[in-house]
């Protein structure tokens, strides 16, 4: 463990010290002691150099033809694209019929919205017009309770009825039964007065 | 620190490739032409100032961030309540919604007063592109002349009534009319208040104002029954004004007046009205009242006065006419009231029916001298005949008996002197000095009627005690209260108080009936077939010109209540007759007796067939 790690240090060192001192002109004096303190703590770490190509600086590498391991090591993320196609083709046929029930879920919602809109202005506009009718017909009902009620007054009633050729009863005569069955007469009946104005 | 790092790189990348190539195959080599364009940047900025400026540049940033929040806050925390209100109320329409007030029947449910729609038409003249032709439109439609319509749509102004209380089928034609001819015409709902009845039960009912609000009779003291509360349509509308169908809503509906029953029939009312008319039409009668009273409820059956009103026309009557003469105008009753004094007399074991008293034709009483209707010689008078023949002296002698602080105690548990509490605005109390105050002719003289003030109701009242066994049950007009969901609330039945002993009662109904047969002063106010008791009032009229008596004419009453062996109807019937000197008998009996006939017969009163006793008036 201890002797691969001190070969790979020494290598690493010359690279992250290039490496440390454009990023220091770049970024920060933050990452540049992060990496030395890193290459100093973490050197018994075998993963360290194989890792910083991969992640960080590919860009930077990538022109610098000398180092050859470490575009050895950009093949595997070239492997990874080759081996997606499969798994794209069976994700797509899995996808597919998802796709084609959301797309049906989203047709059907806006079909169906629109066709609950469309009942909703339908019946307000029923609703509209039945209103409208109720209140002409609540009219014509006050119109014709407003002739009733007239005509069906004291006034009216004795109007229509000397018109009729009625005339208002005289005083009206009783026949009260007695308890011992015999009958007595109270008042006088007498006949109505002819009316004045003889009716149709 | 993102602003800073792209543009140096491109200038590296370019100063990398020369070095690059020149020292590309040794490592180490490379460290330095990477060094030089990385002096290059740091010549135009320090490190340090780099620092600075991204520091300057974060707190900017953060500032500005802080403002957004900050706003963001102010809006959605402090402010957003009102924001969303006055969003909500962009879209809210508000429609007032008009209780419909409610109606006012007789016992029966026929209606004396009842409100429909109608509208108000107004008019924006600024809109009406032809006056001339919209005018002439709307002149036979609105019944109003084409001149001053003219005038009302050429006004420069915004809003001008054309015409009030429209009914809807006129404006529903108006509506029909071409929209250039009918442009700037605007409606507003003003439901009009009918009284199908007219002048019959005007009075009781009384009227409702412009702004309706009931001014006068029911229409007044029940205004809160009647108006019910408004209600208002609140919903959400869209652009153009129309309701959303499935928006917010928040309306509150209205709630209709309630229907107020009262105890009036309006038949008998018909009739009442009809014959005060007629008496009113004799030439010498200014005015007149009349009421009827249900013997065993104190509910009022009829209650009329001349000239009556009729309340759809309230605007066009003399106001002080419009008034209810029954509660509201007193009159000094005269003899009627010669009932609470022998009342008050044989209650108090100061006589009977039969006691004997002799009976001079005049009286002394401080400095005035009453006297009786016509002179005599001193004659031995029952207390019956003192009744009959309504003696004067005789009436003050026994009032001498009572004495004078316990006949006022009597006159007000008869409900003289306060008033009766009925359901309508505007009523007398009537004026009853206390007894203390009262001089010597003064205390003569309330014993017969004079001097003391009373309303044609109290007197009714009165016999109505009478007439229910000494127990006075305190009138009413009002039967029931209908809400408008149904809920009906009978109206409280006043209690009942004894004033006098029903042998005391049963006393004064036989001696007043001896006031109506043969040998009493009023033989007209006989109805055939019933036995009918009553009794005649003709008391001296102060005249107002001179504050005395003399030329002031009378107030003829008649009170009674039939049949006199199970009574169930009072009548009182009053005239002022100004002009004329005739008496109660010979006036207001027949008025008194036309209307007993119709409110026995039409409420099914049968006569038991029991013989009118012989009265015994005079002793030889």
């Amino acid at each position: 463990m201890s002797q691969p790690a001190r070969t790979t240090s020494t290598r690493t060192s010359t690279a992250r010290t290039s490496t440390a001192r454009t990023s220091t002109a770049r970024t920060s004096t933050a990452r540049t002691s992060t990496a030395r303190t890193a290459t100093a703590r973490t050197a018994p770490r075998p993963t360290g150099p194989v890792h910083v190509p991969r992640t960080s600086p590919p860009r930077r590498t990538g022109p610098v033809p000398a180092p050859g391991p470490q575009l050895r090591l950009v093949p595997p993320a070239r492997t990874t694209p080759t081996r997606t196609p499969p798994r794209a083709r069976r994700a797509t046929r899995r996808r597919a019929p998802f796709v084609v029930l959301l797309v049906a879920l989203l047709v059907a919602t806006t079909l169906g919205l629109l066709l609950l809109n469309t009942a909703i202005a339908v019946d307000s506009l029923q609703a509209t017009q039945q209103r409208e009718a109720n209140a002409e017909q609540a009219e014509e009902v006050a119109r014709l309770e407003q002739q009733v009620v007239a005509a069906d007054t004291a006034a009216e009633l004795a109007r229509a009825a000397t018109a009729a050729g009625l005339v208002p009863p005289g005083a009206a005569a009783h026949l009260v039964l007695q308890p011992d069955g015999t009958s007595v007469l109270l008042g006088t009946a007498t006949p109505a007065p002819a009316p004045s104005t003889p009716g149709n | 620190m993102p602003p800073a790092g792209p543009p140096p790189p491109f200038r590296s990348s370019g100063a990398r490739r020369t070095p690059g190539r020149a020292t590309g195959p040794s490592g180490r080599g490379d460290l330095r032409p990477r060094r030089e364009p990385g002096a290059r940047r740091r010549q135009p900025l320090g490190m340090v100032q780099r620092e600075q400026r991204n520091r300057w540049g974060l707190l900017f940033l953060i500032a500005l961030l802080v403002v957004v929040v900050g706003r963001l806050v102010v809006l959605q925390g402090v402010d957003g309540a009102a924001y969303a209100q006055a969003a909500t109320n962009d879209r809210m329409r508000n429609y007032p919604i008009e209780a419909v007030r409610g109606q006012i029947t007789d016992r029966d449910g026929q209606v004396l007063a009842y409100s429909v729609d109608a509208e108000r038409v107004t008019a924006d003249p600024a809109v009406v592109t032809d006056p001339t032709r919209t005018a002439l439109a709307l002149t036979t439609l609105l019944d109003v002349p084409v001149a001053e319509l003219t005038e009302k749509l050429s006004r420069d102004s915004r809003y001008v009534v054309l015409a009030s209380e429209v009914s809807t089928d006129v404006t529903d034609q108006i509506r029909a009319l071409p929209a250039k001819t009918r442009a700037g015409i605007l409606f507003e709902d003003d439901p009009v208040r009918l009284y199908p009845a007219g002048a019959v039960g005007g009075q009781v009912v009384g009227f409702v104002g412009k702004d309706g609000d009931g001014l006068a009779g029911i229409e007044q003291t029940y205004e809160d029954v009647l108006s019910g509360t408004d209600g208002e349509k609140r919903v959400e509308v869209d652009g153009s004004g129309n309701e959303i169908p499935s928006g917010i809503d928040e309306t509150t509906p209205a709630t209709d007046g309630g229907t107020v029953s009262l105890t009036l029939d309006e038949d008998l009312q018909f009739v009442v009205q009809q014959r005060l008319d007629a008496a009113c039409a004799d030439g010498a009668t200014t005015s007149a009242s009349a009421v009827v009273l249900d013997v065993h409820t104190g509910e009022v059956v009829s209650m009329a006065g001349c000239p009556g009103y009729d309340p759809g026309h309230y605007n066009e009557t003399d106001p002080d006419l419009l008034g209810n003469p029954v509660i509201s105008d007193v009159y000094e009753p005269g003899s009627v009231m010669k009932a609470v004094t022998l009342s008050a007399a044989i209650e108090e074991g100061k006589a009977t029916k039969d006691t004997v008293l002799t009976v001079p034709d005049s009286i002394a009483a401080g400095d005035a001298v009453v006297s009786d209707a016509h002179a005599r010689a001193p004659l031995d008078f029952t207390v019956t005949g003192i009744l009959a023949k309504s003696s004067n002296v005789g009436a003050i002698m026994l009032a001498r008996e009572v004495g004078d602080s316990t006949l006022e105690r009597y006159l007000r548990a008869f409900g003289i002197g306060s008033e009766t509490g009925i359901e309508l605005p505007g009523e007398s109390a009537g004026i009853l000095e206390d007894s203390a105050d009262w001089t010597e002719s003064r205390a003569a003289n309330v014993p017969i009627g004079q001097g003391v003030s009373v309303t044609t109701l109290q007197m009714a009242s009165v016999y109505q005690t009478l007439a229910n066994g000494g127990v006075r049950i305190p009138p009413r007009v009002v039967a029931s209260v209908t809400a408008a969901d149904g809920t009906v609330t009978e109206a409280d039945q006043p209690e009942g108080t004894r004033v006098v002993s029903e042998d005391t009662a049963d006393q004064l109904t036989y001696m007043l009936e001896a006031v109506v047969g043969k040998g009493g002063t009023a033989p007209l106010g006989e109805v055939d077939g019933f036995r009918v008791v009553g009794k005649t009032g003709t008391a001296q009229r102060a005249n107002p010109d001179c504050g005395c008596y003399t030329g002031g004419g009378y107030f003829t009453t008649f009170v009674g209540y039939a049949p006199a062996d199970d009574p169930q109807y009072v009548v009182a019937v009053d005239l002022e007759r100004p002009t004329s000197s005739a008496e109660g008998g010979q006036v207001a009996a027949p008025v008194f007796s036309d209307v007993m006939r119709y409110a026995l017969t039409a409420g099914g009163v049968v006569p038991s067939g029991a013989p009118r006793p012989e009265f015994t008036l005079t002793v030889p």
